[in-house]
């Protein structure tokens, strides 16, 4: 069975581009890689300086251990089996706003977050979100 | 059974003076505090003290469960009415500054909406404030902004003085005439004629019963409490006789703010009374609608994550006007709760 498919990886090395490797090990050209298990982390692009509350939508399957990574924000969230919904309250700015577990690091293009709302430090809630950014990465 | 009662109290109310008076139900009732002055402006704390105001020294005491008295403060003057709002701070309306002052628990005042005549004061259910100020009842946010004032004497004929809180949820109104008025949705609906009676004091139970302190004007007035129901018929003329000049009704607090069962009453010769024991219907319901200490921190964040109906409605209301006020709970108000709960600074 091994020995059966080396002839195909070998053509299918030949046809691809430079920049893939070939090596010994055919196991990245047959199928997915395993499964990384590891740390993700949301991160908040803001176009205000003066923002004092957000909320958000995580989405990403099998989240697990989330914890707060701004020191000295208030931070409350609740787990789903689609993603969290986290609300952050305090001097906020841009910057990598909480980390969580998932099954594979690898597939952290299928995590996404979203602001739902935000509030200025005097409570006034945003007219637009649109500036927002939030990244999520390894 | 009630009305038996009714009916026997009546025959010794007309039989004039020199009758001896039947005891109600609220009968015998014993001194609480005594050599206070007019006792006729008093409210519990969060914690079970009676802050008492006198309208003539501009002192404002607090008598602790035990009885023992001390100044909680002297710089109000002309104090006419007290109660609490929903941070457990003290609202006075003052006719020399015409003025509604708020009195931190440390006893910092502050202001908290001009209002000239301003009389009786009560907190609503969704925190906003209400003042009878004679020709106008007023109605602040909790935060002291107008949102409404209702001309009561041009509208309803009402001298409107004192304001109470009912299990219905609506306000009922006295006026120095001796009249009683039920305000539903912003309209007032009269349900007692004008009377010879001061009728200053009115304390409603959870139940709806209300203990409505009648103070005599002319020779051969029978001071006394009255019984009656949320529509204005009286259950009982006379549930309590053994009173002289009452001027108002307060349920008591028990320590950790709930209203209970024990009605006090003051009196304008300067003594505190409390009713029988046992003898109120039920408990008290609380003159102080909304409390923030009550508010659940979880509750208050889950419903911004979108958990539905966590927190009652005029528990929103309360966070979007100690917030943003812009018409709905949102993250800005959540944010307020926490720097006023003391979360986050």
């Amino acid at each position: 069975m091994r020995n059966s498919r080396i002839p195909v990886a070998i053509i299918l090395c030949a046809l691809l581009s430079t920049s893939v490797s070939c090596g010994d090990d055919d196991s990245g050209a047959t199928g997915p890689p395993d499964p990384v298990p590891g740390t993700l982390t949301l991160s908040l692009e803001t176009p205000h300086g003066d923002d004092g509350a957000v909320l958000l939508r995580l989405d990403g399957a099998d989240i697990s251990q989330v914890e707060l990574a701004a020191p000295g924000l208030y931070l409350r969230f609740l787990e789903d089996q689609t993603g969290v919904t986290a609300v952050f309250v305090g001097d906020i700015v841009s910057g990598d706003l909480l980390t969580f577990d998932v099954p594979d690091v690898n597939s952290v293009a299928s995590y996404a977050g979203t602001i739902l709302e935000a509030a200025d430090r005097s409570n006034a809630l945003r007219g637009s979100l649109a500036e927002y950014t939030l990244t999520v990465a390894p | 059974m009630r009305a038996r009662v009714a009916v026997l109290a009546a025959a010794f109310l007309v039989a004039g003076p020199g009758t001896v008076l039947a005891q109600g139900p609220g009968d015998p009732t014993t001194v609480f505090a005594e050599g206070l002055g007019a006792a006729c402006r008093m409210a519990f704390d969060s914690v079970g003290n009676l802050l008492l105001a006198n309208l003539n020294t501009g002192e404002i005491r607090s008598i602790d469960p035990a009885g023992g008295v001390t100044l909680f403060t002297d710089q109000v003057p002309d104090p006419r009415w007290v109660t609490f709002d929903a941070f457990g701070w003290l609202l006075v309306t003052s006719h020399t500054n015409a003025m509604v002052h708020r009195v931190s628990p440390q006893g910092e005042v502050t202001d908290f909406a001009p209002v000239d005549g301003g009389v009786g004061i009560v907190t609503a259910q969704d925190g906003s404030v209400w003042v009878a100020a004679v020709d106008t009842l007023w109605h602040f946010d909790a935060m002291g902004r107008q949102l409404d004032a209702i001309a009561t004497i041009d509208l309803y004929g009402i001298a409107a003085r004192g304001i109470y809180p009912a299990p219905n949820g609506s306000l009922y109104l006295t006026g120095s005439a001796g009249a009683l008025w039920k305000l539903v949705d912003g309209v007032a609906q009269q349900l007692q004629g004008v009377h010879p009676y001061r009728w200053w004091g009115l304390a409603f139970d959870v139940a709806g019963n209300g203990y409505w302190a009648h103070e005599g004007i002319d020779e051969g007035d029978i001071d006394r409490l009255v019984l009656i129901d949320l529509d204005g018929n009286w259950l009982n003329e006379a549930w309590s006789t053994q009173l002289v000049d009452p001027c108002r009704c307060v349920f008591g607090r028990d320590s950790d703010g709930t209203t209970n069962s024990d009605l006090y009453v003051g009196q304008s010769d300067g003594t505190i009374v409390k009713v029988a024991a046992g003898s109120t219907l039920a408990a008290g319901w609380p003159l102080v609608g909304l409390r923030f200490s009550e508010i659940d921190e979880a509750a208050a964040a889950d419903e911004i994550m979108g958990v539905p109906n966590l927190l009652p409605e005029p528990t929103r209301d309360f966070l979007d006007v100690i917030g943003n006020n812009d018409g709905s709970y949102d993250v800005g108000d959540f944010r307020a709760y926490l720097i006023a709960a003391g979360v986050v600074n």
